[in-house]
């Protein structure tokens, strides 16, 4: 009878043991969700550098433009104050190029870390310092002399000694992997948050810049298809002509041109400037949803994060999950043959 | 948490250069007098720089004047808009563009943060 009731009092016990490992959250880290986590995120940062890439490169595409628009139009050029503003623009979006290069280097790790074998020496020994080319800046300011900006530090020296000592035990040493990948999540989700709250502030400034850009192209495309001639409208047009086999004669349109009356010239330059603008208008709004979406991206990744923080155990849901649309789909044609 | 006047202010004070910029050449072959066009050129490049000093600058102040500026800047660009939908004289253009771009300057600078 004692004995009985020593085992129940032991099962009790493991069974409450159990329930309070399970309850302080020692589910396990799945390395390999950790590698997809990493990937994803690796797409959407470099992804988004390039987008801030690009409008930094459209900045100077602008200055230049507007080199050309000023005698064209009639136009003053860029002022001095004017183009230190867009040099203080530029410096903002190599800065957050670089704070996201610095995002990629943590996803970089982030994977390391989840990949490492046992034996592995660890990744983070301090030996071998990061070189980003975002920390070394080598293109020139669009004119001299601005008002003085706070300079960005140089990077420190990656042969510079390393900062722990040789003997120095890594500090993974004894914490398992699914523990060390947890707590890394959770600083780089913490990172991430601060990197959302940035972007949500200063992307109406990035839309706002990528518009102007835009709409100095267009004043100037607009300029010399219609007053000037010195375009041709064919890229234009080939999306309504190439799949029909018809292509645009530049040579032929300029000939006729010259007989027709002013009326069918003006239609034919309405309908050419009509097109220009519909097909900025159509950039404007890609640009635009473009940055809305890189936001959404970081703040899925974010949840990501808590649902890689949490550890979700292999079971028939999360098998369901992808299979389910797949099986949705089929339901669906079938329906459809019924019918 | 405060909301951010930065892209308001920002939208305002592009508005108002986008009005001219989108409509200069038409605007400029409707001046008659060179003074009027020398007048054109000037505003829309003022226009332009403080757009470009709006990007540059943190607009941050959000202060009752600041406020008061916005909103007839606002006022200013629904005006100018309309003026130039249906536009018969070019004076009336460019004394109400004058006044944006001095509400828009203003706002600029009042609404800086150092």
């Amino acid at each position: 009878m004692s004995g009985r009731r020593g085992m129940w009092g032991a099962a009790l016990l493991l069974s409450a043991g159990l329930a309070l490992l399970l309850g302080s959250g020692c589910a396990v880290v799945n390395p390999q969700s950790a590698v997809r986590l990493s990937s994803q995120a690796l797409l959407t940062t470099r992804s988004l550098i390039q987008t801030l890439e690009d409008t930094r490169t459209g900045l100077s595409i602008y200055v230049e433009g507007k080199a050309l628009s000023g005698p064209l139009l009639n136009q003053e050029p860029l002022s001095r104050e004017t183009l230190c503003s867009i040099t203080s623009a530029q410096r903002s979006l190599r800065l957050r190029v670089q704070l996201l290069g610095k995002l990629t280097v943590l996803y970089d790790h982030f994977a390391d870390l989840a990949t490492q074998g046992r034996d592995d020496p660890g990744i983070f020994d301090s030996v071998i310092g990061e070189l980003d080319p975002a920390d070394y800046p080598a293109d020139p300011p669009l004119v001299a002399d601005c008002p003085s900006e706070a300079e960005v530090a140089p990077p420190p020296d990656p042969a510079a000694p390393p900062v722990a000592a040789k003997t120095a035990p890594s500090p993974w040493l004894g914490v398992s992997r699914s523990r060390s990948l947890r707590f890394a999540s959770m600083r780089i989700r913490q990172v991430l948050a601060r990197v959302i709250a940035l972007l949500e502030k200063e992307l109406p400034i990035y839309a706002s810049l990528q518009r102007e850009a835009l709409r100095s192209r267009k004043g100037l495309a607009k300029a010399l298809l219609l007053k000037f001639g010195a375009v041709s409208p064919g890229d234009l047009l080939a999306p309504q002509l190439q799949d029909l086999g018809l292509r645009w004669d530049e040579l032929q349109f300029q000939r006729q041109q010259q007989d027709w009356p002013p009326a069918k010239r003006a239609a034919v330059q309405a309908a050419l400037a009509a097109a220009v603008e519909r097909r900025a208008d159509l950039l404007l709004g890609t640009q635009s949803s473009t940055l809305s979406q890189y936001l959404s991206l970081l703040r899925a990744l974010a949840r990501l994060h808590l649902s890689l923080e949490v550890g979700q155990p292999l079971d028939w849901r999360q098998l369901a999950a992808p299979v389910l649309p797949v099986v949705r789909s089929i339901n669906l044609r079938d329906s459809c043959k019924n019918q | 948490m405060p909301v951010d006047p930065h892209p308001a202010y920002l939208a305002a004070v592009q508005h108002a250069y986008e009005v001219l910029d989108d409509n200069f050449d038409d605007l400029y072959q409707q001046c008659t007098t060179t003074d009027q066009r020398q007048s054109l050129r000037s505003l829309h490049a003022a226009a332009r720089d403080t757009y470009w000093r709006a990007v540059a600058v943190d607009l941050k102040d959000s202060s009752p004047v600041v406020r008061e500026i916005f909103s007839e800047l606002t006022q200013a660009n629904q005006d100018l808009r309309e003026l130039i939908a249906n536009l018969q004289n070019i004076s009336a253009f460019i004394a109400l563009f004058t006044q944006a771009v001095r509400l828009a300057a203003s706002l600029v600078t009042l609404a800086t943060v150092a």
